[in-house]
């Protein structure tokens, strides 16, 4: 869709949503969760590792985003301001330690790697014993690589929805990419999953 | 392969998106209504930051005596004047009279006779710049322009968009237009190609900043400005206005009025483009007065139903425009698109809301006005505009 054409759908439906256009709150509530529902999936299943509380997390980051949308100045994308809520989310879900329990627990809930093969079994443990070693990080390091490394976005893009610097963001998933060859030095498993991957640190 | 490719986003089922969806929408309402949360931080910053003044007011009063608040009179000699303001630059032809003072931070300039040329940095959240002419006000955003006062007045913009008020409805005279006291908007001019950069003020800001305010001249609390002789006051509040080096030479940064033959050509501006634009007229009304004739359209409204109805809203929000009640015109249309949706003047509503919503500022809304209009509208100039509107940044 085209930048501009998307800039001013969003802000017919945040006037929708706020009742200042026409079309309906509850229509317009609707909308705008249809239409960011699975980028907010994909940033908190990125950061988090697996769909456990998946929703209640995003019924959380989108209720906030209702309840702060009169706050949205259409400075910023609406898409990069809703990203922002749902990484608050994830370090809040982070710090009540729910992803910890969950790997360490019951770590073979909701892995998205599927499949009975040796590869495929070598995949979802190598998932598995990534985000355990994520983990052990300091929640801002663990969210700068989730979403640098594992959701592709840029330096500048991860700064900007973490509101930190570029460097620092750079300082964080470096840290994180030493500690995760840290693991992997020790960790056999982890070593095979990322030898294929040199962004992922341990090659 | 990259940790993306490996890592794909397990995903919800379709029920847990459809349970999730009634609990999101669900709660969204009471969520909506909730005030939007305040910050204490801003707070304190505000609270500290006003102590600071406060204490640096004090400091201020008791160490240096209060300068008074003075008008620059300038009287141009026989070569005019050049003026730099800080965020404007004043030409003068010869045997201009202005006066210069900053009421409320902002900047107004009273013609008494002749000509100024301006060029204004866009002003943005700023306190406005005027020009006044006798009875005639020419609010500024930033632009370049020319007021001529020989009696009557002459509005020439040259780029950026002015209003000029002179006791009715404000009339936005855009690039390439002139504004006559006498005729009003008579019609577009051809001006001779642009000399002056966007950056031209910053230019202008450089130059004082080669010559430090520390310059006696250039404080002196004197009101009346002697061009010829090269001595200036300053206005009372922020930069000091300078004469340029050379002032009378106009060497320095000459802005004088291009405006030279009479060929007409389209307006170029998108404000301007958009008032260009008729709007279609309403069922005629029995009534003789302005106040008779919106309850005329209102007791028509009330007691009518399907085109009749649709018919009497439009006409009423056309009235309340045109008797310069914009803001209820511009409820009276939004009520019309709720209930005609398809009504038989909707495309002349939603042109009409455009460019109402798009009279002050091309904002989020005047941008969403020109989104709607464009998505109904077939295809021809207006809906062109409609979409140079929703371009507009």
């Amino acid at each position: 869709m085209n930048a501009q054409v998307a800039y001013l759908d969003d802000v017919v439906l945040v006037d929708r949503c706020l009742g200042r256009a026409l079309g309906g709150q509850d229509a317009g509530a609707r909308d705008l969760f249809r239409r960011y529902r699975n980028r907010v999936h994909g940033a908190l299943f990125r950061i988090l590792g697996s769909n456990a509380d998946m929703e209640d997390l995003l019924q959380d980051t989108f209720i906030q985003v209702f309840a702060s949308l009169k706050s949205w100045r259409a400075e910023a994308s609406l898409a990069t301001w809703i990203d922002r809520i749902a990484v608050r989310v994830a370090y809040r879900a982070i710090a009540r330690g729910k992803a910890r329990r969950e790997h360490v627990v019951d770590g073979e809930a909701d892995l998205a790697v599927t499949g009975t093969g040796p590869a495929e079994v070598l995949a979802r443990e190598g998932v598995r014993r990534l985000y355990a070693a994520l983990d052990r990080l300091p929640p801002a390091a663990r969210v700068a690589f989730a979403l640098h490394e594992i959701d592709g976005r840029s330096m500048a893009e991860v700064a900007e929805i973490t509101s930190a610097t570029v460097t620092a963001t750079k300082l964080r998933v470096w840290r994180a990419r030493r500690a995760l060859e840290a693991a992997a030095a020790r960790d056999p498993v982890l070593r095979e999953f990322l030898r294929d991957n040199p962004r992922g640190g341990a090659a | 392969m990259s940790l993306r490719d490996r890592i794909p986003v397990e995903p919800l089922e379709p029920e847990r998106w459809g349970h999730l969806e009634q609990r999101v929408v669900a709660h969204a309402g009471e969520a909506l209504a909730t005030p939007a949360r305040r910050r204490w931080w801003p707070m304190l910053i505000a609270v500290g930051g006003a102590g600071a003044v406060v204490l640096a007011a004090v400091a201020l009063h008791t160490s240096a005596p209060a300068r008074p608040a003075a008008p620059l009179v300038v009287t141009a000699n026989a070569t005019g004047a050049h003026v730099e303001l800080g965020d404007a630059v004043i030409d003068a032809t010869p045997g201009t009279r202005f006066e210069v003072t900053r009421p409320d931070g902002g900047v107004r300039i009273a013609l008494a006779s002749g000509s100024v040329s301006l060029e204004v940095a866009p002003r943005r959240d700023r306190p406005p710049l005027w020009v006044v002419a006798g009875e005639v006000s020419v609010r500024v955003v930033g632009t370049a322009f020319t007021v001529t006062r020989d009696p009557d007045v002459t509005v020439t913009v040259a780029h950026g968009v002015v209003e000029v008020d002179r006791g009715g409805p404000a009339v936005a005279v855009g690039a390439g237009q002139r504004w006559s006291a006498l005729d009003g908007l008579v019609a577009a001019v051809s001006l001779a190609p642009d000399p002056v950069a966007p950056g031209a003020l910053a230019t202008a800001a450089d130059r004082l900043d080669d010559h430090p305010t520390s310059d006696p001249l250039a404080l002196t609390d004197a009101p009346e400005v002697a061009l010829g002789s090269r001595r200036a006051a300053a206005p009372p509040v922020g930069t000091p206005p300078r004469l340029a080096p050379g002032a009378n030479t106009r060497a320095s940064h000459p802005v004088t009025p291009r405006a030279t033959t009479a060929v007409v050509k389209p307006p170029t501006d998108l404000r301007a483009d958009i008032a260009a634009q008729s709007i279609p007229p309403a069922r005629a009304i029995a009534a003789t007065t302005p106040v008779e004739t919106l309850a005329a359209y209102q007791r028509q409204l009330l007691t009518s139903r399907g085109d009749a109805a649709s018919s009497a809203l439009w006409g009423l929000a056309r009235a309340q425009w045109s008797q310069g009640k914009s803001a209820d015109a511009v409820k009276s249309l939004d009520g019309y698109l709720r209930r005609f949706t398809s009504g038989n003047e909707a495309d002349a509503v939603r042109w009409l809301r455009l460019r109402l919503l798009c009279a002050r500022a091309f904002d989020d809304t005047c941008r969403a006005a020109a989104h709607t209009y464009a998505t109904s509208a077939a295809d021809g100039p207006r809906r062109d505009l409609a979409v140079r509107t929703t371009q507009t940044r």
